[in-house]
């Protein structure tokens, strides 16, 4: 009965996780499928967020829901920019040399922040709560507004692909960019708004798990294993993937902690990523 | 002065030695090596782990090479048939995860203290002497590297490594085995950096988990692709070019005293970033660049 109740408590966990993970993952697997490269800087962008919620909620003293809002428009102009100069603007080609620019890029990022706001974590200038409890599920308001967050803007990233235009012609675009440009699509364009979705999503992100845990300018720098693997488990470039993969690694990953101590999460995750990769190149929901 | 230029001279070695690995595999075979640091970590603790249990140096410098190479294979298995990006992924993960194995595993690793006392070698000249006799066993490990990847270039294996970064289908259907060419390479690359992990960890005779961060194989990065992946001299140029401009920055600090140590560090950060991106853009054809041995 201790175990049953451990192992619900660790699987709500695990869900939390994983919704945070869902966010930055599917927006890391579309940038993946449209723009063809793996996006290094791509946790960086939950960090752009984060801070720039932070900047208005406790630097210029917002209420949080409007700080947030401010903070992820700021995010996505600043992510949408730095992103269309770097992968878009430059003059280079090729996986691998976008794939080192993007390490460039998140190498500054994180440095900016760092100089602007110090080294030290940060926290939201939010009212502690009391968690509401029932049985062995212990959750506070600002989780069930992560998991409400995550869960609606997961649906609408769904329904944006499958119903409207630009969905189909960023799913074109993943599959064919040659064949998209001959039949009149503005591949250029398209790519400007994808770029904005990754963005949004990643800002979304680095808010929710700023609301939950500490903000520090490493902060998605640090969950680069956890997005990647979760990335890679569901198929890269399959955004319906990398939710997929996203639950199965916050859950299993939470479960493990029962067994291996928690210090080792990271590593569990590279060696599901590697392993996954030699026996499963496309993901684990995908065909050999 | 002389002091300082030796210490200077000493780092080359060690990054040159670093930067010929990730030539081998980058240069020559076309591998996106993004988790150098890892080989260069182990080669490091290894050796140091093994020294203050009382194993003679050498013993234990071969036994990081070995371990180093053991961990390349895993890794290169796994992944050298996949697509370059997913390489490069997974290689900038792994030495994520060594460098927060080296963090959390305090039983074996002392965890972020790290550890102190490693033994220098050829400390038996005495103080003064020392530092001179440390730096020509740098010298010679420089210089044994430089001629085994030259002769490597230059040889029969070179010519195979460059055809399948060149063309691995083409390599493929003229019956080369490119996996086993491919780990043959990650290997040596993963060896070199072990010994550089190794002379370094003696040299400033004490290793922690912030000296194995991802900025040392980015480092590296740079230094190649100054030097031109592919060129062993270029390597050796570009290292030495990068570790002078780098240590030149330690002089920073003297002409704007407004940056403290974290700041300054923030800002090394940031260029290197841009320098990234600057060279990347520069050198537009990383990664196809066809150029001759030596």
């Amino acid at each position: 009965m201790l175990l049953v109740g451990e192992l619900v408590h660790l699987t709500v966990t695990g869900v939390l996780i994983a919704s945070l993970l869902a966010l930055a993952a599917v927006g890391l697997s579309l940038s993946f499928g449209v723009a063809r490269f793996a996006n290094v800087a791509h946790p960086d962008f939950m960090m752009v967020g984060a801070y720039a919620t932070f900047a208005y909620n406790v630097g210029l003293g917002l209420a949080f829901p409007a700080a947030a809002a401010l903070g992820i428009a700021s995010a996505l102009a600043i992510g949408v920019a730095v992103a269309w100069l770097a992968f878009d603007r430059l003059p280079v080609t090729g996986n691998v040399q976008l794939l080192i620019v993007s390490i460039g890029v998140s190498f500054i990022l994180r440095h900016v922040a760092l100089l602007i706001f110090g080294a030290s974590p940060a926290q939201f200038a939010v009212p502690l709560q009391r968690p509401w409890v029932w049985g062995p599920v212990r959750l506070t308001a600002n989780q069930i507004v992560t998991l409400a967050v995550a869960g609606g803007l997961v649906l609408a990233v769904h329904l944006l692909l499958s119903r409207t235009r630009l969905g189909r012609i960023l799913r074109a675009m993943a599959d064919s960019p040659a064949l998209c440009q001959v039949s009149g699509v503005d591949t250029g364009r398209s790519r400007l708004l994808m770029w904005a979705i990754a963005v949004l999503l990643g800002a979304v992100a680095g808010v929710l798990f700023g609301l939950n845990l500490v903000l520090q300018p490493n902060m998605g720098w640090d969950l680069i294993i956890l997005i990647f693997a979760a990335t890679i488990l569901g198929g890269i470039g399959s955004p319906y993937g990398a939710l997929a993969g996203s639950l199965v690694l916050g859950i299993t990953l939470e479960w493990s902690t029962l067994v291996i101590p928690f210090q080792y999460k990271e590593m569990l995750a590279f060696g599901a990523m590697a392993l996954c990769l030699m026996f499963r190149p496309r993901g684990l929901f995908g065909g050999r | 002065m002389s002091e300082y230029l030796l210490a200077l001279a000493t780092i080359c070695g060690v990054q040159v030695l670093l930067v010929l690995g990730l030539n081998v595999q980058f240069g020559l075979t076309g591998l996106v090596n993004f988790g150098q640091v890892a080989f260069y970590a182990i080669g490091a603790y290894t050796s140091a782990l093994l020294t203050l249990a009382g194993v003679p140096v050498l013993l234990a410098a071969a036994a990081g090479v070995g371990l180093a190479v053991l961990a390349s294979l895993l890794v290169g298995l796994s992944t050298l048939r996949l697509r370059e990006d997913y390489f490069a992924i997974l290689t900038l993960g792994f030495s994520e995860a060594v460098r927060l194995f080296l963090l959390n595993a305090r039983e074996l690793t002392n965890g972020p203290i790290g550890l102190s006392g490693v033994p220098r070698p050829l400390a038996i000249f005495g103080r003064g002497a020392d530092a001179l006799s440390y730096f020509a066993l740098v010298a010679l490990g420089a210089v044994l590297a430089f001629a085994l990847c030259q002769a490597l270039a230059r040889s029969p294996l070179g010519r195979t490594l460059r055809a399948i970064r060149d063309d691995d289908q083409a390599a493929m259907a003229l019956g080369k085995d490119v996996l086993a060419f491919r780990l043959t390479a990650f290997g040596l690359g993963a060896a070199l950096a072990a010994v550089s992990g190794s002379l370094w960890a003696h040299y400033v005779t004490y290793v922690v988990p912030d000296q194995f961060t991802p900025e040392v194989t980015f480092y590296a990065w740079m230094a190649m692709i100054i030097g031109g992946p592919g060129s062993m001299r270029g390597t050796v140029l570009g290292t030495v070019a990068l570790v002078g401009v780098l240590e030149s920055t330690r002089f920073a600090k003297d002409v704007f005293t407004g940056l403290d140590a974290t700041r300054l560090a923030a800002t090394r950060q940031i260029a290197i970033g841009l320098g990234l991106i600057v060279l990347t853009v520069y050198f537009r054809r990383v990664g196809t660049r066809r150029s001759r041995p030596g």
